[in-house]
C-alpha cells in the first residue's frame, strides 16, 4: 500500500495524473513539460521499479522553447531527479522544441519521427542523442504505465 | 570447365526438394526477432573481464572470443549447415557500438510497430534498459567523435541528415574477405602462424584469440548436435545432427574434406566475420570460385549428386538470409525494406584471364532461381570475350524467372576500372561485388564502400540560395557563392555549384576520418583482417590500412534529379532564354504552387533536355559532373592511406532523402522521390536505347565505386516468344557493356502489377524487386519506394520503347 507509505506523494501523484491525462487530451500544451517532469519526479520517488531508470546515472538535460517561455533543466545524480526553472551549461543533452505539442509529439508519438521533427524545425538538439533517446523510453514509460497507453 | 549435361537443371524443382521446399517455407512463416546476445556477452565482458594491460587489438579479440565461446547453440530447423549469426531464427543482432541504442525509446513497441516490426521479449528489453545501453551511453562511435573532437561542423551536418550520411557511424563491414585459406588450410594453420609471429606485435596475439573463438563456437556446435542427436527419433534429423556433429568437430578448424565441410567451413568463418563486424554488406563473394575444387572432387568421386549439392546451395542461401539489420521506426520509414546485403558473386573470369565459369556457377544460379531470396545479393559476372554465351543466356533466364536477380555485371569494365585505381590486373581480374554493386579485389582490398552517402540535391540548394539551406530556417550553411539571380552564365552557376560541392564534400570526408580514427582506437578488426593478404604478412589490422589496397567508398543521390537540374538551367535561363533565375528559385521557393511556377513546371519537366535522353546538354553536364566528383574524391587520402572512390548506388536512400529535399530546377517537386542510382528519372529516356547509351557514355574509370542502373521491361507478352525475349535480353545487355556499361538489374514487371501489389500486399508474399543495387520483398518496402519502383519507364523489350505511364492509375 504505498499511499499509506507516502500518502502526501501519492496524492500528489494521483492529482498530477489526472492533470496529465486531461493535458494530453485536451492539448493544452503550454504546460506539457512542467506536468511531464512533476510527474516523473513523483513516479521515481513512489516506483522502486521505475527509480531503477536512474540509479547510477548521472546526466544533465534542458529543455527549453524556441521563444524561451518554458525552460527546464533536469539533473540526475544519486538515483534522484531534481528539476530546475533555469537552463544550466554544458548539459548533456540540450533540446529546443518549436512548442509544447512539438515536444509531446516527439516523445509519445506511436513512432517517435525524430528525422522529421529535426527536419521540420519542430526539435534541435544538442550533445548526446542517446540521452534523449533514454529520456524519450522513461517518459513513454511512464505514459504507458499511468494510462494503459 | 562444364560437365553438367543440362546447365539449367530442369529437373530440379521445390516439389522434388522437399527438404528445401520446407526449410524455404519455413524462412518466409518467420518474424524477424531483435537478437541481444552478441551485445550482452560482449558488454558483460567489457565491463567484467576487461584487463587493462591489454591493447585494443587483444581486448577485442577477446571480447569477441567471449561471445563466441559463450553463444547457446540452436538449431531452429533441418538445415544441413550448422551455425547462425544470431540466436534466432531470423535475427536482427543488435550492435550497441553502433546505432543499436536508437532503438532505445522503441523498446517497448518495437514488437508491434506497424512498419517491419522485429521482435523483442520483455526481458530482452530489460536487459537493455538496465545493463547493455547504460554501458554504451557515452562508448557508441558517434559518441566518442563527438566528445574527442568537440562537436565539428562535420558532425553537426552530419546530424541534419539532408547533406550526407556518414556510415562509419554504423559500420565499416562492407568488404570481401578471403576464405579459400581457411577452407583449405583450416583456421588452426593461421593461429599457428601468428603464434609464431606473436613476439613481434600484439596483432598476431589478437588474431589467435578472435580465430580461436570461431573454434569454439563450432565445437559447441558439434557436442549440442550430438547430444540432440541421441535424443532424435526421426531417422533423418537425426542423421543431419550427426553429421553437423561430424563437420563441426572438424573445421573450420582443420582443412575441408569434401564439399559439405567447405560449405560449413565458409559459413562458420561467415558467422565469426559477423561476431565482430556488423552485418552489414558483409559479403561472402566468389563462392563458385572458392567452393568449386571441393565440389569437383566430390562429384568426381561420385560422392555427391547434383541434387545434393542443389540442396546444400539452397541451405547455405538460407543461412545467409539468417539475419537482418535491426532499424528504429523512423529509419524504416525512410529507408526500410534492406536486408543485410551480403553480397556472393558468380562467374566471370579467373586472376589469370580464363573463364571462371563452372558446373558450381550454375549450381548457384539454380539455387537462386528456386529460392528466390532477398539475401544474399546475387551477382552475376559477364565477360563478353571470355564467358561462353550459354552462360549470359542463363543468367538472362534466371532474372526472367525470377523477375529480378541476379544483377549483371560487366568484367571488362570493372576490371579496367579497378585498374585504373591502381591494382594489379591479377587482383583487378578477382573482384568480387560489396553490398549493392561496388568493386573490391577479394580478400585483398579494404574498401568501406558505404563511408558517405551523400545528397547531391543539398548542393544544388545551397547553390541557389547563396550557401543557405532554405527548406531548414535559410540559415547560412555553406560558403557565399553568390546569388544566382545575377549570374550571367551558366558556367558562373556550375563554378558556384562546384564549390559547393568541394565544401560539402570536404565536410562528408572530413567527419569520415574523425570516425575513421575512432575505429581505429576502438574497433580494430583482427578476426577480419586473418582473412586479407596483407596483414598477417604485415601485422597491420585492416582498420590501422593493413589491406593490400584501401579505399573509402561515397555514393551519391540524386545524380539524374541534379543533373536534369543543370540542364534545366543552362537550358531555360542561359539558352533559350525562357525564363529568369529568379522565376526559377521563386518557383522553388513555393514548390511550383502558384500558377505562373505551374506552368514553368510543365515546361521543365516536359521540354527540357534529360538525362537519359541523349541531347548534348544533358551528356557534356552528366559527364562533367561524374569527372568533377571524381576529381574532388580522388584529390582526398584517407586515414588508411587509400583514395575516396565515388559511386553512384542509392539503396533505399533515394526515397528518404528525397522525402526530406525541397524541389529543384528540373521541375521535381519538394518532398518527391529521386531518381534511383544513375537511372534517368522516370519517363525521361523515351527508348532503351537512349537510356542505356548515356548511362554508358560516363567514363566508368571514373566512377570506381560502381553504379546501379535500373531499367523495368515488360514482362512477356502471351504472343511474344520466350527464346527471341531472352535473346534480345541477353543481347541488349552485351550491347550496353560493350559500349562501356558496368551494370544494370532489372525487374520484369509491368506497372499495373505492382500498383496492384501495392494496393493488395497480401497477394504477393515473396515478390522480389531490384531496388537500388540490391533486392527486396515489394512489401516491405515504404510507400514513397512502392510509388519510385511502378513509376520507374517501363520498357518493351522488343520495340525498345517506354510504356507510358498513367499516373491516374496509381
Amino acid at each position: 500500500m504505498k499511499w499509506l507509505k507516502h500518502p502526501f506523494k501519492s496524492f500528489s501523484m494521483w492529482l498530477a495524473t489526472r492533470k496529465f491525462v486531461k493535458i494530453l487530451e485536451e492539448g493544452t500544451m503550454d504546460i506539457f513539460l512542467e506536468t511531464l517532469l512533476n510527474l516523473m519526479d513523483l513516479y521515481f520517488a513512489l516506483n522502486k521499479k521505475f527509480r531503477r531508470n536512474i540509479e547510477n546515472f548521472n546526466a544533465t538535460y534542458v529543455f527549453k522553447s524556441r521563444d524561451g517561455v518554458i525552460a527546464a533543466s533536469i539533473i540526475f545524480a544519486d538515483s534522484k531527479m531534481k528539476v530546475s526553472c533555469n537552463a544550466i551549461e554544458n548539459a548533456s543533452v540540450t533540446v529546443v522544441f518549436k512548442d509544447g505539442k512539438a515536444l509531446k509529439d516527439f516523445l509519445f508519438s506511436e513512432s517517435p519521427d525524430i528525422i522529421g521533427a529535426i527536419l521540420d524545425n519542430e526539435i534541435q538538439y544538442t550533445g548526446n542523442l542517446n540521452y534523449l533517446s533514454k529520456f524519450a523510453y522513461m517518459s513513454k514509460r511512464l505514459k504507458f504505465e499511468l494510462t494503459g497507453k | 570447365m562444364i560437365t553438367l549435361p543440362d546447365i539449367c537443371l530442369k529437373e530440379f524443382n521445390l516439389d522434388n526438394l522437399p527438404l528445401v521446399k520446407k526449410l524455404r517455407s519455413l524462412h518466409f512463416k518467420t518474424q524477424t526477432e531483435v537478437c541481444i546476445e552478441r551485445a550482452e556477452l560482449i558488454t558483460e565482458f567489457l565491463k567484467n573481464n576487461k584487463n587493462s594491460n591489454d591493447d585494443s587489438q587483444v581486448t577485442r579479440a577477446k571480447a569477441v572470443n567471449h561471445y563466441l565461446s559463450n553463444r547457446k547453440i540452436f538449431f531452429h530447423d533441418d538445415n544441413l549447415i550448422g551455425g547462425a549469426t544470431t540466436s534466432k531464427a531470423i535475427g536482427a543482432p543488435l550492435y550497441p557500438e553502433f546505432m543499436g541504442l536508437s532503438i532505445w525509446a522503441e523498446l517497448d513497441t518495437i514488437s508491434s510497430r506497424a512498419t517491419n516490426p522485429q521482435k523483442l521479449t520483455e526481458e530482452a528489453a530489460e536487459k537493455c534498459n538496465f545493463d547493455i545501453f547504460p554501458y554504451w551511453m557515452d562508448n557508441t562511435v558517434l559518441e566518442k567523435t563527438r566528445k574527442k573532437f568537440n562537436s565539428p561542423l562535420s558532425l553537426q551536418l552530419l546530424e541534419k541528415i539532408v547533406y550526407y550520411i556518414s556510415g562509419k557511424a554504423g559500420c565499416i563491414s562492407h568488404c570481401v574477405p578471403d576464405y579459400s585459406r581457411a577452407l583449405n588450410e583450416g583456421l588452426e594453420i593461421i593461429i599457428n602462424e601468428a603464434k609464431a609471429k606473436e613476439n613481434t606485435n600484439d596483432f598476431y596475439k589478437a588474431v589467435q584469440v578472435s580465430l580461436q573463438g570461431i573454434i569454439n563456437y563450432a565445437k559447441n556446435i558439434s557436442e549440442t548436435a550430438k547430444e540432440l542427436s541421441l535424443k532424435e527419433k526421426d531417422e533423418l534429423k537425426r542423421k543431419n545432427l550427426e553429421q553437423i556433429a561430424e563437420i563441426c568437430s572438424h573445421v573450420p578448424a582443420k582443412p575441408a574434406r569434401n564439399f559439405r565441410e567447405a560449405m560449413n567451413s565458409l559459413w562458420l568463418c561467415q558467422v565469426g566475420i559477423h561476431a565482430e563486424n556488423i552485418n552489414m554488406a558483409m559479403s561472402p563473394g566468389r563462392i563458385d570460385k572458392v567452393l568449386y575444387p571441393f565440389f569437383k572432387k566430390d562429384f568426381e568421386a561420385k560422392k555427391i549428386t547434383i541434387e545434393e549439392a542443389v540442396a546444400l546451395g539452397c541451405c547455405l542461401w538460407l543461412k545467409i538470409a539468417d539475419n537482418t539489420n535491426l532499424v528504429p521506426e523512423a529509419a524504416e520509414k525512410l529507408w526500410g525494406g534492406a536486408g543485410a546485403t551480403p553480397a556472393v558473386t558468380l562467374g566471370g573470369i579467373d586472376e589469370n584471364g580464363n573463364d571462371s565459369v563452372n558446373d558450381l556457377t550454375y549450381i548457384f544460379l539454380k539455387v537462386t532461381e528456386l529460392m528466390c531470396l532477398r539475401d544474399p545479393s546475387v551477382n552475376a559476372r559477364y565477360n563478353y570475350e571470355k564467358n561462353d554465351k550459354k552462360y549470359r543466356q542463363r543468367v538472362s533466364e534466371v532474372i526472367f524467372n525470377t523477375k529480378a536477380i541476379p544483377a549483371f555485371h560487366n568484367d571488362i569494365a570493372d576490371i579496367e576500372t579497378l585498374t585504373n585505381q591502381g591494382e594489379k590486373t591479377e587482383d583487378a581480374r578477382d573482384f568480387a561485388i560489396v553490398g549493392c554493386v561496388e568493386l573490391a579485389s577479394t580478400g585483398k582490398d579494404y574498401v568501406a564502400s558505404s563511408s558517405i552517402m551523400f545528397n547531391l540535391a543539398s548542393v544544388m540548394e545551397l547553390t541557389l540560395f547563396d550557401g543557405r539551406k532554405y527548406t531548414m530556417g535559410n540559415e547560412q550553411v555553406g560558403p557565399k557563392t553568390g546569388n544566382p539571380a545575377t549570374f550571367s552564365s551558366f558556367q558562373q552557376f556550375y563554378d558556384a555549384f562546384r564549390k559547393q560541392l568541394e565544401w560539402m564534400l570536404k565536410n562528408a570526408i572530413d567527419i569520415n576520418e574523425k570516425m575513421g580514427s575512432i575505429h581505429q582506437e576502438m574497433l580494430p578488426t583482427p578476426l577480419l583482417s586473418s582473412f586479407f593478404k596483407g596483414p598477417m604478412e604485415t601485422g597491420k589490422d585492416l582498420i590501422f590500412g593493413g589491406a593490400i589496397y584501401n579505399s573509402s567508398g561515397a555514393s551519391f543521390l540524386a545524380f539524374p534529379d541534379i543533373c536534369d537540374s543543370l540542364n534545366a538551367i543552362e537550358q531555360a535561363v542561359f539558352i533559350e532564354k525562357k525564363c529568369t533565375m529568379q522565376e526559377i528559385i521563386d518557383a522553388i521557393k513555393n514548390n511550383f504552387s502558384d500558377p505562373a511556377s505551374a506552368s514553368l513546371q510543365a515546361y521543365l519537366k516536359n521540354k527540357i533536355p534529360r538525362f537519359g535522353n541523349e541531347n548534348p546538354v544533358s551528356l557534356k553536364n552528366s559527364k562533367q559532373l561524374v569527372k568533377d566528383i571524381y576529381q574532388i574524391l580522388q584529390s582526398h587520402t584517407n586515414y588508411r592511406g587509400g583514395k575516396y572512390r565515388p559511386a553512384f548506388w542509392t539503396m533505399t536512400t533515394h526515397a528518404g532523402q528525397g522525402k526530406l529535399s525541397g524541389a529543384l530546377p528540373s521541375g521535381r517537386k519538394a518532398k518527391e522521390v529521386f531518381s534511383s542510382g544513375i537511372t534517368p528519372a522516370s519517363q525521361a529516356a523515351k527508348s532503351l536505347t537512349e537510356a542505356f547509351n548515356s548511362v554508358a557514355s560516363l567514363d566508368s574509370k571514373n566512377i570506381p565505386g560502381g553504379w546501379a542502373l535500373n531499367i523495368k521491361y515488360t514482362p512477356l507478352l502471351l504472343n511474344e516468344n520466350k527464346e527471341e525475349y531472352l535473346n534480345k535480353f541477353g543481347d541488349l545487355v552485351e550491347g550496353f557493356f560493350r559500349n562501356g556499361g558496368m551494370q544494370v538489374q532489372f525487374n520484369i514487371q509491368d506497372y499495373e502489377t505492382l500498383i496492384d501489389a501495392k494496393k493488395n500486399p497480401v497477394k504477393y508474399p515473396e515478390m522480389i524487386v531490384r531496388v537500388s543495387g540490391y533486392s527486396a520483398y515489394f512489401k516491405d518496402l515504404n510507400d514513397a519506394m512502392k510509388d519510385e519502383l511502378i513509376t520507374r519507364t517501363q520498357y518493351n523489350l522488343f520495340s525498345g520503347k517506354a510504356v507510358p505511364f498513367n499516373e491516374n492509375n496509381s
